[in-house]
């Protein structure tokens, strides 16, 4: 890979990636630990996708494999309320939605995010995950149903 | 949920410019001084010596056919049963690093390499570790054609309470003189 195609990949995949990381992680700083360690990879790894969306499919699985790495390594997170500064939001609903996703556990936020933002269906964000299909179908229930109750409350 | 208010939320997450611009300066200095020092750098030399590797110029590497015959081979995924099993501590020695360079070695050499070269020899396979750490390694297998070699990539994916597993992310196969 070359200086100018690894440039370019990081203009189109270093915010996907940093908003995996996130979703797991929900601090800043290490998410973008794992931005660039993913990154790393592919450059390190210089090898052949199929195309594009064989490329971003394998960061993402990367992304996810080294946010938990990087849970297990830290285990921490950051308060609810530091949350927002993350992020700029053009709404007050947004940073609701924001605030419930985030508050959600850590094995439903990388799913909903993969299945609500990048727009996976459910076997292939079971795919990403590594996870079974039944198992992504019941989170994102769960999810849904808390992310419901928070938004009502709010 | 709405779609359309979920991507609005999360489009305002972005990494930091200046997240981004490190990642550039990383590769403009040779990724010598990576956050993980050493550890890091000496999984880089593995790859950066396939870095400088050029693919042979031969039909044998340019062949579509080939590489589309062999890319299903390269990101293995583990079956739910076999992993299943792994966890339950059946499938020792299954998945580590040895295990899985011979199942990619047999499958590649089933697929065929053509002009009937292969990369199984009369006594094996001849194998040898050009670069290995805890979670990465690179080995060089002959072939049949003393002028041609394969290079496999091998990355430790950790797994549960496994000592993790092992799975092929590349190959090259590399004609002698064109590195």
């Amino acid at each position: 890979m070359t200086r100018d195609e690894f440039a370019l990949a990081v203009e189109r995949y270093a915010d996907m990636i940093f908003r995996v990381a996130y979703s797991a992680l929900r601090r800043r700083e290490d998410a973008e630990d794992v931005m660039q360690d993913v990154l790393l990879k592919l450059y390190r790894a210089d090898r052949p996708f199929d195309s594009e969306e064989h490329r971003k499919a394998w960061l993402i699985r990367v992304a996810v494999n080294e946010s938990r790495k990087a849970a297990r390594r830290y285990r921490r997170a950051a308060p609810l309320e530091e949350l927002p500064e993350t992020a700029a939001f053009d709404r007050s609903e947004d940073r609701e939605l924001f605030l419930a996703v985030m508050a959600l556990p850590e094995k439903y936020r990388t799913a909903v995010y993969l299945h609500y933002y990048e727009g996976y269906s459910v076997r292939e964000v079971a795919a990403l995950t590594g996870s079974r299909e039944s198992t992504v179908q019941t989170r994102l229930a769960r999810a849904r149903e808390l992310l419901r109750k928070a938004l009502e409350e709010v | 949920m709405e779609r359309e208010r979920f991507r609005r939320t999360f489009s305002g997450l972005e990494a930091s410019p200046q997240a981004k611009e490190a990642l550039l300066h990383m590769i403009d200095e040779n990724t010598n001084h990576t956050r993980r020092g050493m550890r890091r750098a000496a999984r880089l030399a593995v790859l950066a010596a396939a870095t400088v590797c050029l693919l042979t110029a031969t039909a044998l590497a340019a062949s579509g056919s080939l590489r589309a015959a062999v890319m299903h081979l390269l990101f293995p995924r583990y079956g739910q049963g076999e992993l299943v099993e792994i966890g339950e501590g059946h499938r020792t020695g299954s998945f580590d690093r040895t295990d899985v360079l011979n199942t990619f070695l047999e499958r590649f050499d089933r697929e065929g390499l053509g002009d009937g070269v292969t990369v199984r020899m009369a006594d094996g396979f001849h194998k040898t570790v050009l670069e290995e750490s805890e979670d990465a390694a690179a080995v060089a297998v002959e072939t049949s054609d003393p002028a041609l070699r394969l290079e496999v990539y091998l990355e430790r994916v950790d797994y549960e309470d496994t000592t993790g597993l092992w799975q092929v992310t590349g190959y090259r196969i590399v004609e002698e003189g064109t590195e």
